[in-house]
């Protein structure tokens, strides 16, 4: 295992039994508190996973609170669920009384409030991260706060769906250097210049699917109907094998492309004089997933609590770094640090990667 | 850098980031006192130092962020044990136990549920019904275009509606044109019937008896409770997961259980006093329960409301406390509330439990 990342600027040296006693007391407590205990929970497992983490021989750390990730998921609670459960009633209210555009217009609004949210959720929590990350005494952070930033995720990711999502690689890679070019650690900021050319190839193997399956629904039906015997079961089969194979093209298809996306938006990231690089695979991708799914059904589901260690531990082992690094000239950051932790995020439920 | 101190022990090697550069130091350190002694370094108080849950031995200082003080190898004994120890599960976890916080933790969250679920009930029975009233405009407006709306029959429905209900708690009462034989209550006093129990209803004392239930219903402010337990609990266990789910859903069930066992029993006490006989509402739950009677038992057992028989038998009981019955409505204004929807009969009814 550890041959694998030898010649690695990061190397992971976690071990899973090291893990699980920590794995399952979060579990324990989480289950008692009704869940509340989640937010130091999650604190645990980086400040293990994190300490677990070398770069250049020297391990990360995490400095995050339970407490302040806690505040964040109260103040998203009180300002966007409470607005939102209030913005339900007043467009049931509308549509009883039969003013259908303006219950329409409402929601349109509201969506595109929750996109600008969206945008806004994932700089804040990368910033949050960054800001909580320390190596060698130095983190990360910035003193953008990201309102300009989530206002261009919303018109990009609108202009990204337009004409049949051609332009979602644009706006992917776009937005990635939006957000990293705000970003720093140390004194030093961090440079995007992820490119869409390299990755649209994969992505328009998304508009292959409807033709393929469109050719195989129909020889299906072509080559089985046959008006002078009754419907034959096996056929039923057929399709629901074929619904099913639709799905897991769809799978499949999405992660040859995000595979693409992060190798090219990672690689072509930059502090200062180092060059970040990412080298997980298709095929490893897919080794990571099934490994979910089997650890998952083995442990009739409590492997869940293993995913997050497996994901990071993922992560760093295909992470590498090439260039070098002034230890004297990195000095510590001045930014501002985020009072709260990643509550908007936690609300749209999603990674920050 | 500061006045040299007479250090009390060895020296012992440590490394040292200084939260300014990324540069480590390696250096030594001593004890003197109450402070640590740094070559190079200001000397820091003892009881500034935090242990650092991460890999080897660690300490840092809260005041100067990204400060870092280690040890490659176990210092001696004297001076480990004067340096803070280590933080487990955090803050009073560790002072307790697991086992013991867990233990405590657990019977917390029954007394919040317990409490909350209380708290609820009696914030729901504090809030004006002004203001439920309110909620209630903002929510249904004047029941929209789907609103049967006759002045003869709303005339008969509201007078039937104030015989029904005490001074206290006005209602309104609406019907839509939708096929279901149901009837709802809503915030602050409206109760909408459809359509399909009109249509299916075999005289006026069925309507009644219905009608009397939503505004038992009305009067326990059961609409604001159910509001306000959805929204308080999924507060409290959103973050729960799953089993947290089933919890709720089956806390919510039996809740809904004891309200429609409390909204029938004024439901019969209104009909008694108004002198309407409670027996054309037992026929109406009979012919419900023939549709019942098809549901396996799990879902009777799971479903909001009181299986039919029990129901019946009940309204049935209170039969002879109505000695000499009034019609809930003569024929003339039954006609009426029997036109409010106009002539055509809704086709396609499905039912659903009121
Ligand atoms: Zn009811």
């Amino acid at each position: 295992m550890a041959d694998d990342q030898a010649g690695s600027a990061f190397r992971f040296n976690g071990n899973w039994r090291e893990f699980a006693p920590i794995a399952f007391t979060n579990l324990l407590l989480m289950i008692v508190t009704l869940g509340i205990y989640r937010f130091w929970a999650k604190t645990r497992e980086r400040r293990y996973l994190w300490s677990r983490t070398d770069f250049i021989g020297d391990p990360l750390e995490w400095t995050g609170t339970g407490l302040e990730l806690f505040i964040g998921f109260l103040l998203v609670a009180l300002l966007l669920f409470v607005p939102i459960i209030v913005l339900q009633f007043v467009v049931q209210g509308l549509a009883m009384r039969g003013q259908i555009g303006l219950a329409g217009l409402l929601m349109l609004v509201a969506y595109a409030g929750l996109i600008y949210l969206y945008g806004l959720a994932r700089y804040r929590a990368t910033r949050y991260r960054l800001s909580r990350t320390f190596w060698r005494g130095i983190r990360g952070g910035s003193d953008d706060r990201g309102w300009g930033y989530a206002l261009t995720a919303t018109w990009k990711t609108a202009v990204g769906a337009f004409v049949f999502g051609f332009l979602i690689p644009w706006s992917m890679t776009s937005l990635w250097n939006d957000r990293w070019n705000r970003l720093s650690f140390g004194n030093q900021g961090f440079a995007a210049t992820a490119d869409w050319r390299p990755i649209i190839g994969r992505f328009l193997l998304f508009y292959l699917l409807p033709i393929a399956g469109c050719i195989g629904g129909a020889s299906l039906l072509l080559g089985s109907f046959d008006p002078s015997r009754p419907p034959n079961p096996a056929i039923f089969g057929a399709f629901l094998i074929g619904a099913f194979a639709v799905y897991f093209a769809i799978g499949i298809v999405a992660i040859v492309y995000y595979a693409a996306f992060l190798r090219e938006a990672i690689g072509a990231l930059a502090l200062n004089r180092l060059q970040f690089a990412f080298t997980a695979r298709t095929l490893d991708w897919i080794k990571l997933i099934l490994g979910h799914i089997g650890l998952i059904i083995v442990t009739l589901g409590i492997g869940l609590i293993f995913i997050g260690y497996r994901n990071w531990s993922f992560f760093i082992r295909h992470m590498e770094a090439s260039g070098e690094i002034d230890l004297a000239g990195l000095t510590q950051s001045t930014t501002e640090e985020p009072r709260q932790g990643e509550g908007l995020l936690d609300a749209f439920d999603v990674g920050a990667f | 850098m500061s006045e040299p101190s007479e250090p009390e022990s060895d020296r012992v090697p440590a490394w040292l980031h200084d939260g300014q550069s990324a540069i480590r130091h390696d250096l030594f350190v001593a004890l003197s006192g109450d402070r640590l002694l740094i070559d190079g370094f200001d000397p820091v108080p003892l009881d500034a130092l935090r242990r650092i849950d991460g890999r080897g031995l660690q300490f840092g200082r809260g005041d100067m962020s990204g400060w870092r003080l280690g040890f490659d190898a176990a210092p001696p004994e004297a001076l480990l044990r004067r340096l803070p120890a280590a933080a487990r599960y955090g803050g009073p976890i560790d002072r307790i136990g697991l086992w013991g916080a867990a233990a405590i933790a657990l019977c917390l969250s029954v007394l919040v549920i317990l409490g909350t679920i209380q708290g609820l009930d009696l914030l729901a029975r504090m809030i004006p019904y002004r203001w439920e009233q309110r909620l209630g405009d903002a929510i249904s407006g004047d029941f929209g275009a789907r609103a049967c709306r006759t002045p003869p029959g709303q005339a008969a429905l509201d007078e039937l509606a104030r015989r029904l209900s005490s001074a206290d708690r006005p209602v309104r009462v609406g019907v839509v044109d939708i096929p279901i034989v149901n009837a709802v209550a809503l915030p602050g006093g409206r109760i909408l019937i459809f359509r399909g129990l009109i249509d299916t209803a075999r005289s006026p004392d069925e309507v009644a008896g219905v009608l009397a239930h939503e505004i038992g219903h009305v009067e326990h402010r059961h609409v604001l409770v159910a509001l306000l337990r959805r929204f308080g609990i999924g507060l409290l266990v959103g973050s729960g997961g799953t089993a947290a789910d089933y919890g709720q859903a089956l806390l919510e069930s039996r809740y809904s259980r004891a309200a429609e066992s409390e909204a029938d029993a004024s439901s019969i006490e209104h009909l008694v006093r108004a002198g309407i006989s409670p027996t054309p509402t037992a026929r109406l739950f009979d012919r419900l329960g023939r549709d019942e009677a098809a549901m396996p038992k799990l879902f009777v057992y799971m479903a909001s409301h009181p299986p039919s028989a029990e129901r019946r038998a009940r309204f049935d009981a209170a039969a002879k406390r109505v000695p000499h019955p009034r019609p809930s409505l003569d024929p003339a204004r039954w006609a009426a509330v029997r036109a409010m929807c106009g002539k055509t009969k809704a086709k396609d009814q499905f039912e659903l439990r009121f």
